[in-house]
């Protein structure tokens, strides 16, 4: 696939995952089945045009999307699109969770194709298999935090009491278990940040002789781990549920975002190199 | 240190203190970005330095609050793992009390007319096996499990982070980490006086290994499994003369001997002069070190060394190495040039001024007014190594591996018990007790429903904790 065919792809799935947005916020106002089955549909297609994009760029580059900016920007829509629609057909109810979805996927796609696209060589430090592991979980915790944080918000508005969505809200499975689904995912998404800072801790050895420096990226990635591990804390000995976990899981989803794609660009940071380009 | 609510608080403070940290730069108060940065905020100032945010994490705020941490997470630990304990040693034991509380409790199902306690016990069992649990039935009670060791999770994972944490703390009291320069074709041993550079922990107490480093071989665009390490030199590690392993030292490739990591930094120029008396003996010698990174615009690689000949006397050396010009005008190739010549000028230490600059190839030398002879005996490349001393590593590792493990069991896979008694009494009840952890918050209303559905009748209160 030439980077031509590639852009022409990634900017239909952009387009799609902006019609997606369109649909959920339709119909959660207007209460339009046909636009909910919009919404799903091009999320699905969507999801889709983004996974042949990447595959094809990764068959072409020679490596997976972890190295720049449009890389991992991309990967990062691509995952919060990848965890929603599971979650979606295990709990239709869940459908009103893409308001916040779809845009955030739309927004992040949308952000990547503003970077270059030129294909990154994979050399220096970067030849490891830990590159693979180390990115993997870094993805998979975004992507386990990122559900955990459409979860909260969609706890978080019927715990409201809206009115005005009364009847959508009503279908959403039991608060009981959106509060467990969202504890499940930010355990989920703990443990793989856990594994993401330990895969880093070995491979920073191996490359450069210290696990830890207080690099900004690693400051920052601890700092959001701590969060994480504070919200499991207050939960699992002090028995915070409900609301009070809602509005961690809600707070800390930015924290995790500018820890992956503010921190290379506010801070001088050796992961810069890698992520800025 | 028991209270969980210290805990929360103690993660909090090093979050804050760390994103605090983040927003001021780091290094000593001399430092220029950091005294330009007290210079724009004086206010501010004022509260950084008292919390020690310019080198944040070597601060006794930090540190008393990483201990505190430590302190509680082991506490933390220990009660987790007697409670465990207890709750392993109770499964399958029917106690008075463990009746008594399935008696008191109010979780219990109206069984309807027609279904005897046998039957009812049947449904119990094939709803707690639908769920996957462990079932066991006596005479009196119906008792399930699942995921039974996962109650070791908890303290596990508290005890790898307690682990994690001392480990941390020791290998930073008893580590070492040096850079050491040595010439391709030469050998140092690694002593405290053959760094350049070297931090020891305050317990590393000097305990250097002694072992001879070599540097054999540098190849500055090195290749190994198809893909380009960059410069990369060969390195060995010996002991007597023995060799006791070498290899390619690159990034990701690092040379490990017991607790001895050899990793690769740099690389330069190494240009060797020897001085020599009128009568031809030599005086002294010396390597020197000269790194790309301090190039100057008309491709000189300057390296400025002192000399001592003599306890009265010292010889100051210049030595610039020409660069080759690289394809764009103004560029220099950063590597051994084709020639190598260079520019030496030499200042005794009784003289004010340098000589002038004398263009030298390999073995030839400059006369001083002493009568003294500079030879210069050419350059070769050098390698930068950063040798790591730190016996902690692998256990740390080993320690992470624990933390994650314990985290799966903790989190993914909840311990479930359910105990069922089908009660002899007027009423008619099945008795349901469910524990699950916080983790599990829709379990034990799950339960009820289906066993309800399992007897067809529907539960006339809540299922207990």
């Amino acid at each position: 696939m030439t980077l031509i065919v590639e852009v022409v792809i990634m900017s239909g799935a952009v387009l799609v995952y902006a019609i997606a947005s369109m649909g959920f916020v339709v119909a959660l106002m207007f209460g339009k089945k046909q636009a909910r089955l919009a919404g799903i549909a091009s999320a699905c297609a969507g999801l889709v045009l983004h996974a042949v994009a990447i595959l094809g760029r990764w068959v072409r580059v020679g490596h997976g999307p972890a190295v720049g900016f449009y890389e991992v920007a991309s990967l990062l829509g691509f995952l919060t699109v990848a965890f929603f629609l599971p979650l979606l057909w295990r709990q239709r109810g869940l459908w009103v969770v893409g308001v916040g979805v779809m845009p955030l996927a739309f927004l992040l796609l949308g952000g990547a194709m503003l970077a270059g696209k030129e294909a990154q060589g994979i050399e220096g430090s970067l030849v490891s298999y830990w590159l693979g592991i180390h990115v993997a979980f870094a993805n998979l915790a975004y992507g386990a935090y990122a559900a955990s944080f459409a979860l909260a918000i969609a706890f978080l508005l019927r715990e409201k009491g809206s009115t005005r969505f009364a009847t959508v809200l009503a279908k959403l499975p039991d608060q009981l278990v959106i509060d467990g689904l969202m504890f499940k995912f930010v355990g989920a998404g703990f443990l793989f940040q856990g594994i993401m800072i330990v895969s880093g801790a070995i491979w920073a050895n191996e490359a450069w002789g210290r696990y830890w420096a207080w690099d900004p990226m690693e400051t920052w990635s601890l700092i959001a781990w701590m969060i994480y591990a504070g919200y499991l804390h207050v939960r699992l000995t002090l028995g915070w549920s409900g609301s009070r976990a809602a509005w961690i899981a809600v707070f800390s989803l930015p924290v995790i975002v500018f820890t992956l794609l503010g921190v290379p660009n506010v801070y001088k940071t050796i992961h810069g190199a890698y992520l800025q380009r | 240190m028991r209270s969980p609510r210290l805990v929360a608080w103690l993660i909090a403070g090093i979050g804050v203190y760390i994103v605090l940290a983040t927003l001021v730069p780091h290094g000593s108060a001399t430092e220029p970005k950091v005294a330009a940065w007290a210079v724009r905020h004086p206010v501010a100032e004022r509260y950084v330095a008292s919390l020690g945010l310019h080198r944040p994490y070597t601060n006794p705020v930090f540190l008393l609050l990483v201990v505190l941490l430590e302190a509680s997470t082991i506490v933390c630990a220990w009660e987790r793992t007697v409670s465990a304990a207890r709750g392993s040693r109770a499964v399958g034991v029917v106690t008075p009390e463990l009746l008594a509380r399935l008696r008191e409790a109010d979780g219990r199902i109206l069984l309807p007319a027609g279904k005897s306690r046998e039957e009812a016990a049947d449904a119990a069992e094939r709803v707690l096996r639908r769920f996957r649990m462990r079932v066991r039935r006596g005479p009196v009670l119906l008792e399930a499990d699942s995921f039974r060791f996962a109650a070791f999770g908890s303290p596990a994972f508290h005890w790898a982070l307690a682990a994690i944490l001392a480990l941390i703390m020791a290998g930073q009291l008893t580590r070492a980490e040096g850079k050491i320069g040595i010439r391709v074709g030469e050998a140092s041993r690694e002593t405290h006086a053959s760094y350049g550079h070297v931090e020891e922990g305050p317990l590393f107490l000097e305990r250097h290994t002694g072992l001879d480093l070599a540097v054999s071989d540098l190849d500055s665009e090195h290749r190994a499994g198809g893909h380009d390490r960059g410069p990369s030199p060969f390195v060995s590690l010996l002991r007597e003369g023995r060799v006791l392993r070498r290899q390619w030292v690159y990034p990701n490739n690092p040379l490990r001997l017991g607790r001895l990591f050899v990793h690769y930094d740099d690389y330069g120029l190494s240009p060797a002069v020897t001085v020599l008396a009128p009568d031809g003996s030599v005086v002294a010698t010396g390597a020197f070190f000269a790194d790309f990174a301090n190039m100057r615009q008309d491709g000189l690689v300057p390296v400025e060394v002192t000399l001592a000949q003599g306890a009265s006397d010292e010889l100051f050396l210049r030595l610039a190495i020409r660069l080759d010009p690289g394809e764009k005008p103004g560029s220099f190739i950063r590597a051994m040039p084709s020639g190598q010549a260079v520019d030496l000028s030499c200042r005794l230490g009784t003289s004010p001024t340098f000589t002038a600059p004398a263009r030298l190839e390999p073995g030839r030398d400059v006369v001083l007014s002493s009568g003294l002879r500079v030879r210069y005996d050419g350059t070769r490349y050098y390698a930068r190594l950063v040798v790591v001393d730190d016996w902690s590593i692998p256990y740390l590792y080993v320690a992470f591996a624990g933390a994650c493990i314990a985290t799966v069991f903790t989190l993914i896979l909840p311990p479930r018990t359910v105990w069922v008694l089908a009660e002899e009494s007027p009423e008619r009840r099945l008795l349901v007790r469910v524990r699950a952890g916080r983790s599990d918050p829709a379990f034990r209303g799950l339960v009820a429903r289906r066993l309800a559905e399992a007897v067809g009748s529907g539960p006339d209160g809540e299922v207990p904790s």
